[in-house]
């Protein structure tokens, strides 16, 4: 199979202005939105790669990141 | 095992039988590997392929500059008649592929043999080749070490010499940072010079495809057949090299500096230190573009089942595809804006040297690096140094220092776009310096695959 009949359509868009989800809560609506469902025993594991996410979204917006 | 060129011109000149160097190959290949670096060996494909190669050149016809030469390829290739997997167990019973990736058509065409297909990190996302379905690759120079990833199965099978080379691919660094903990010369190339046709894709805006070799005219031999003409080496005679600070240094092992530096010395004009401003944001745009793509792509087959996903992937991709579309806007961006600074400080230098990862290959039983400071996930992390490379699609040779008997390290010999030539070219100059090269594990540590 090749890898262009792997690939998904397109991905509808979360709202331009939303942030990154911090909570459980916030991380289902968000998922919801998209059709997905983050299963209870991947919780931990998605909200902290959020967390890492963050980080890497506070360095790439801070004016004295280097 | 020699090397591709020795071998092709062996079998070239009738004094070596391909199926012999293919039969010789295959019996040192199994599955399942306890290295987890061999995940199926294609022993009837091998075979035709060396038979092919024999009979052209009974028949005195050109059996192409790799004929006989066997190699692997990471598992995201495609290969007429096998599933695609991408390391992964949602797609292991997925629908053959109809035709060869166009890099693996190239190479039949130079008539290499395919003997084997390779561990990764489940859908290469990752730096560690730590997969839930076939196992942590093990490192030729210590087995109880990991390989690198995400291309850590065809770094693995070169450096313990079971094949002369094998083919990964390289997102954020996954060719380069394998080739560093393995000891091995790794080429990302410049963005998309080497086909990827044919392969499962991770993050469009970055994904490219090469090899991994024991030597620098392998290196050379198998660029120009997966290119379709010799690499290119646009820049004069005297090299203009210069080091990268900053960032660079700061999470870096005191050898590889000390081998930068003496570099630098070495060189008749020296190698200024260049500070570029906002690396650690291009690393972070990076991430952020990667995640975002990855979960976008991988959108429709989690919302189907997210459990059958490698676990510690599966997270990582739910939490990209959370990413706001205006935050992968702003990386991207970023990008652009990135680029013509760094094309303005590269302007006046051919080669920039920059270490390849952090520190040596992080122990299995606990793979965690220090970043900053502080113990950070291999997985996330051991790409550092390749990551902000990536972002500007610029090639980057992984060269091996030269530690006979230790962990490897590999440094980044960094280059304009289209001057792969050039960087072999200078990494050339440093294996006759003596820094750089091959140093093959010790036999006893292959011995436990």
């Amino acid at each position: 199979m090749s890898a262009k009949d792997q690939s998904p359509a397109s991905p509808a868009p979360l709202s331009a202005d939303a942030p990154l989800p911090v909570s459980a809560e916030e991380a289902e609506q968000a998922a919801a939105a998209l059709g997905l469902t983050i299963p209870e025993a991947c919780m931990p594991g998605v909200l902290a790669n959020l967390a890492l996410l963050a980080r890497h979204a506070a360095t790439l917006c801070g004016e004295d990141a280097t | 095992m020699i090397g591709a060129l020795e071998i092709a011109a062996e079998v070239r000149a009738g004094r070596l039988s391909a199926l012999a160097v293919a039969e010789h190959c295959l019996s040192r290949l199994v599955v399942p590997d306890p290295a987890h670096a061999v995940t199926r060996v294609l022993s009837d494909r091998a075979r035709a392929e060396a038979a092919s190669v024999d009979a052209k050149v009974a028949a005195g016809q050109d059996p192409g500059p790799l004929a006989g030469v066997p190699y692997g390829v990471k598992d995201l290739f495609d290969l007429a008649g096998l599933s695609t997997t991408a390391g992964s167990t949602i797609h292991a019973d997925a629908p053959p592929a109809r035709a060869d990736a166009e890099a693996v058509r190239r190479l039949k065409a130079a008539g290499a043999v395919l003997v084997a297909t390779l561990n990764m990190d489940e859908f290469a996302y990752g730096f560690a080749t730590i997969n839930a379905r076939h196992g942590t690759t093990r490192n030729p120079h210590d087995p109880t070490r990991l390989a690198g990833g995400s291309s850590g199965g065809s770094a693995a099978v070169v450096a313990a010499g079971l094949m002369p080379f094998a083919l990964g691919s390289d997102t954020n660094g996954s060719i380069r940072v394998p080739a560093s903990l393995c000891g091995l010369y790794g080429i990302k190339p410049t963005h998309h010079a080497l086909p990827v046709a044919g392969t499962f894709p991770f993050a469009h805006s970055f994904d490219d495809v090469g090899p991994f070799t024991r030597s620098l005219a392998d290196m050379a031999l198998v660029w120009a057949v997966l290119a379709g003409s010799p690499a290119p080496d646009p820049a004069g005679a005297d090299l203009r090299v210069a080091r990268l600070g900053g960032r660079f240094r700061q999470n870096a092992d005191p050898e590889q500096l000390a081998a930068i530096d003496a570099i630098a010395a070495a060189l008749g004009e020296g190698a200024p230190l260049i500070d570029l401003p906002g690396i650690a944001r291009a690393r972070s745009a990076a991430f952020l573009i990667t995640a975002y793509e990855g979960g976008a792509l991988h959108r429709a087959d989690l919302a189907r089942d997210a459990m059958a996903y490698d676990p510690q992937v599966r997270d990582r991709l739910l939490a990209g595809a959370l990413i706001p579309p205006a935050l992968y806007d702003e990386a991207q961006a970023f990008r652009d804006t990135f680029k013509a600074r760094f094309a303005e400080a590269m302007a006046d230098y051919d080669v920039l040297l920059a270490p390849a990862t952090p520190c040596v290959a992080p122990p299995i039983a606990d793979p965690r690096i220090e970043i900053d400071g502080a113990p950070s996930p291999a997985r996330a992390d051991l790409g550092i140094h390749t990551q902000p490379i990536t972002f500007l699609g610029l090639p980057s040779l992984a060269v091996p220092l030269r530690r006979p008997g230790r962990l490897p390290l590999g440094l980044q010999l960094i280059g304009k776009p289209g001057t792969e030539g050039t960087l072999l070219r200078f990494a050339g100059k440093l294996e006759e310096m003596g820094v750089t090269g091959f140093s093959a594990p010790d036999a006893a540590r292959v011995g436990d695959r």
